[in-house]
């Protein structure tokens, strides 16, 4: 009933505080409270004589020495010297964040199919425990994920950190393209993340670095600088035929799916424009800068000899594109579409080129094939449709 | 005894067991959410995380990765809790100050404009962002600019209440293209898509990050309680207002910079994430009535429970191993036919 | 005892002089009318009484004190205005609207005792009680028109300012709403302002008249010193004829128009 004069009923402001503070204290509080703390404090001063991973340079020292000073409570000084086990290692990746392996990685998860790649490549397939829904090369990895000995992780895009964190990883390998933006939920998750160049890939050089940085991280560091030799060796091959050729560079236009999705194209600072300077080509888009769109007109005024296009499709979505590039309505009146030189990678063409990874050479290979036939033949690729196929 | 007395009790009482109802649906919420998930963990070990995590056991009964995955749960359930406490509070504000039932902090131009702000602040320096308090005071800046601009655009065309959202859909779009261009020369500058928020997630937010979120919501839901009685006034008319005694001017600046502050923070933290502070009023009202002291308070349950559960149904599509789907297409499935339903019913009246 | 007392106000829109040096003063227990043609000032001039327009020149005095000296809140406890628009949130509740009308009183974030009293109170006066529950936007014009009045008592002014009571108010509720009017200001002793088209209500219900036209006082004083037929010539371009009825009420008859 009512009381008094004053306040019909209680206020109600405490109510509502009273209510909130239960609801986010019980949340919150649960996640605060942690283990009771142990009763001797150490303070541990750490002297590393590291050198930092770079290329091409000595391997690390395989030990670490670590001065201990142990303050106990009742503040006696003792000084502990003790030398780590050579299984502790210590690297940077692209970030320069500095990665403590306790252990050779026995459970490794891949974020992106090009660090798949790589790592297989490596001959470490067998650590591999998990992998984005993207990671389909080598065959081999279809079918363990079939088989269920790997567990896909998510999309590239959008990595799934519950089934990352399940699969207790001892190493996760993330592309610095994509998963910047996990940085921090990463670590708050305690996951160990070695961060690669991946689709920020520049050059070729970052390739490399990349395949280097995960080879050590694994400790096949040996492996890791073969694999890089040998695709210097082929990719200098090719490079050195052209030279010897002496053959005019050809301009290229590459669209990155088909025109319906708009005119994207890849301009200086990507590894694709690598690629078509060391075949012999000249990239129409290299005055721009990164992943962009290109517009009808500059294209007109570029006139590439070559149109080279990833669609991620079957050869009749590929034959469709061909023929909407030299339809009228597109209006593209240059030399690639007179001299009917469209080409369309798809399915494995496309991850080729796309993808900075080890199959680089491949790519050089197909590349050099397209650019120009008249030193390594006509590409004899399935994935390749050309619109000179097309009657 | 009394009518009127009776009405005001009953009222009051039904509040009340809102408030109670939804509290204990909270507290099932958060228990609940421990439990979906990608990661296949059974309900023992959720309980044994609580044990461990109230200390009553040790670190033996579970290990770390069940403790890592749980632990992330909690985060996301609270952080989606917490955006859509501020969401909804916002929408509540705005409202009111513009007396207008389909005004939101997105449609008005706070979220598009906070976004903006945050990839300039970006482009002249990355550690800007990455220092909390700071990127909360640009975000803050740049949710006032964009509702300022609406405003101002709304007084030059008329101040009718189709011209408030008319203004508010150019001043967002604006907003929105401006931030994607940024978020183009973000990319070429620093090679990576740092901050590219334009359909929220909530799953990126830290543990550290909700500390700071809490203080700025008790900061801003204390705020709005005191700004409820003024805007009870300011619903029925500014001269009404005026002649109560209130400045009507007053009331819409204050009640833009709570709003402002709140969508800031939570554009910060997770994106624009759009319609809680649309739908979110009207449920409330729907339930409690319409007086502000009644309407903050439980709209503070109401949004922070759907933001909840929309978060969930992101995590039960996760599980069927689609991917995690943008809580902003969920919000937006929801929103887009409730706002139709407004509309039509605006433009019958 | 209140009073008002109004000294040489003038109002300007921008170039436009709304009121020009308007004096008069009024009392309590009485209720003034202000009439006048279109545009003469009358909502205007209501508006100045209620302290949302500032005139330029003049001043007005409540009770000795200054009205611009005073602080708002206490203005509010003193002076209720219902403007012409209806209320802007009309999904409310009747109850709802009438609790913001205790705000210059209420002390503390809830209300207390004397509020619930009050509002049921003044919705017995106006015979609204059973409306408590209704949304604004479920009542009609005249139950309405009896809920804005039940506010303003609800608001505990001394001096109340209503804005053309009687629009979009059929015969039966216009006369409901003026003795209503007249009643309370006679009961509680408040000073009633009210603008009004109708002459013939305005003689009926109103104590005292201020006749405006173009912002000038045209005249002030009893209904039958004001309503002549040469002030309503004068103001209204229109030849009237005025009778006195035997039941003692006057009536105007329009005869022709004037040519300007």
């Amino acid at each position: 009933m009512v009381r008094g004069k004053r306040g019909v009923s209680i206020n109600i402001v405490a109510v509502l505080i009273a209510a909130l503070v239960i609801g986010i204290v019980i949340g919150y509080g649960v996640l605060q409270l942690t283990v009771k703390p142990e009763t001797v404090t150490t303070t541990i001063t750490k002297s590393e004589t590291l050198t930092e991973s770079k290329i091409l340079t000595t391997p690390l020292p395989t030990t670490i020495t670590e001065t201990k000073t142990i303050t106990e409570l009742e503040t006696k000084t003792t000084t502990v010297t003790r030398t780590l086990k050579p299984e502790k290692k210590a690297l940077f990746d692209v970030l320069g964040r500095k990665i403590e392996l306790a252990k050779i990685p026995k459970r490794v998860v891949s974020l992106a199919p090009s660090i798949t790649e790589i790592l297989f490549a490596l001959g470490v397939g067998d650590r591999v425990v998990g992998v984005d829904s993207f990671s389909n090369y080598p065959p081999k990895v279809v079918e363990l994920v079939k088989e269920g000995k790997i567990k896909v992780v998510g999309g590239y895009w959008a990595p799934d950190l519950e089934k990352v964190v399940e699969l207790n990883p001892d190493l996760v390998i993330a592309d610095l393209g994509a998963h910047y933006k996990y940085l921090a939920k990463f670590e708050e998750l305690g996951l160990n993340v070695l961060f690669v160049k991946g689709g920020n890939a520049v050059n070729l050089i970052d390739i490399y670095n990349d395949i280097l940085l995960i080879g050590e991280a694994l400790n096949v560091t040996d492996k890791a600088y073969e694999l890089v030799t040998k695709i210097k060796e082929i990719i200098g091959s090719i490079s050195g035929r052209l030279a010897k050729a002496n053959v005019t560079q050809r301009k290229v236009l590459i669209l990155l799916g088909p025109p319906t999705y708009g005119l994207w194209t890849t301009g200086s600072g990507t590894f694709i424009d690598e690629l078509i300077r060391i075949c012999g080509g000249i990239n129409i888009a290299s005055k721009y800068h990164g992943w962009i769109q290109i517009s009808r007109e500059e294209i007109l005024v570029q006139n590439p000899d070559i149109i080279i296009v990833t669609v991620m499709g079957t050869k009749e979505d590929a034959v469709k594109v061909i023929e909407e590039i030299m339809s009228p309505e597109m209006g593209l009146d240059v030399n690639a579409v007179k001299n009917k030189e469209i080409y369309v990678l798809i399915g494995e063409a496309d991850d080729l080129l796309c993808r900075p990874g080890p199959r680089v050479a491949e790519a050089v290979k197909m590349l050099a094939s397209i650019i120009h036939p008249e030193v390594f033949g006509e590409v004899g690729r399935e994935d390749v449709v050309s619109a000179k196929q097309l009657s | 005894m009394s009518v009127v007395g009776r009405e005001y009790k009953r009222r009051l009482r039904f509040f009340y067991l809102t408030l109670l109802f939804s509290s204990i649906l909270f507290v099932f919420t958060l228990i609940i959410s421990l439990t979906i998930g990608s990661a296949g963990i059974g309900v023992e070990w959720i309980a044994r995380w609580l044990m461990f995590r109230l200390g009553f056991a040790n670190g033996n009964s579970i290990n770390a990765n069940i403790l890592a995955i749980v632990d992330l749960r909690l985060t996301r359930t609270l952080t989606a809790f917490i955006i859509g406490v501020m969401l909804g509070v916002s929408g509540v504000i705005l409202q009111a100050c513009s007396r207008n039932p389909l005004a939101d902090p997105f449609i008005l131009g706070l979220s598009s404009g906070a976004l903006t702000f945050l990839a300039i602040a970006m482009l002249i320096s990355p550690a800007l962002v990455y220092l909390r308090p700071i990127a909360i005071t640009i975000a803050f800046i740049g949710a006032l600019a964009g509702l300022t601009l609406t405003l101002m655009l709304f007084e030059a065309t008329g101040g009718t209440s189709t011209s408030l959202i008319l203004s508010g859909i150019a001043v967002s779009t604006m907003f929105g293209g401006l931030s994607l261009i940024l978020s183009y020369i973000v990319y070429a500058k620093y090679k990576t898509h740092i901050i590219i928020y334009t359909l929220g997630s909530v799953n990126l937010a830290t543990r550290s990050d909700l500390t700071v979120m809490v203080v700025v919501l008790s900061i801003g839901i204390i705020l709005a309680l005191l700004l409820s009685k003024p805007l009870n006034a300011l619903i029925y008319g500014d001269e009404y207002a005026q002649q109560l005694g209130y400045s009507p001017r007053k009331i819409i600046r204050y009640g833009s910079i709570i709003a402002s502050f709140l969508t800031g923070t939570a554009v910060a933290f997770t994106g624009i994430i759009g319609f809680i502070g649309l739908i979110v009023p009207h449920i409330t009202r729907f339930i409690v009535g319409h007086d502000h002291r009644l309407v903050i308070p439980a709209s503070i349950f109401i949004g922070g429970l759907i933001l909840c559960y929309a978060d969930l149904i992101v995590r039960l599509v996760a599980i069927t191993g689609f991917g995690e789907i943008p809580i902003g297409a969920i919000t937006s499935i929801l929103g887009g036919p409730f706002l139709a339903y407004l509309i039509v019913r605006n433009l019958k009246a | 005892m209140v009073k008002i007392k109004v000294k040489d106000v003038t109002v300007t829109y921008g170039s436009i002089r709304a009121l020009e040096d308007v004096t008069f003063e009024l009392k309590e227990g009485e209720v003034t009318g202000i009439i006048g043609p279109n545009g003469a000032g009358k909502t205007t001039l209501l508006k100045t009484l209620a302290r949302l327009l500032k005139p330029v020149k003049g001043v007005i005095y409540i009770n000795g004190r200054n009205l611009w000296s005073l602080k708002p809140s206490e203005k509010a406890k003193i002076i209720a205005y219902q403007g012409p628009e209806e209320p802007q949130w009309s999904h409310a509740k009747v109850l709802d609207y009438m609790l913001t009308a205790r705000y210059p009183h209420t002390r503390g974030f809830m209300e207390s005792y004397r509020d619930i009293e009050k509002i049921e109170e003044s919705l017995k006066i106006v015979h609204a009680l059973h409306l408590a529950n209704r949304r604004l936007n479920q009542l009609s014009s005249g139950e309405l028109q009896r809920i804005l009045i039940a506010r303003l008592l609800v608001q505990e002014a001394k001096i109340i300012l209503v804005d053309e009571p009687t629009s979009h108010l059929d015969l039966y509720y216009q006369l409901e709403i003026l003795q209503l009017l007249k009643n309370i200001t006679r009961n509680k002793r408040l000073v009633t302002v009210i603008t009004l088209h109708d002459l013939q209500l305005a003689s009926m219900y109103c104590d005292k008249l201020i006749l405006l036209n173009r912002g000038v006082v045209e005249a002030i004083g009893k209904p039958d010193e004001v309503l002549t037929p040469e002030n309503i010539a004068k103001t209204y371009n229109v030849e009237v004829e005025v009778i006195r009825h035997p039941h003692g009420r006057l009536l105007i008859i329009p005869l022709k128009l004037r040519k300007t």
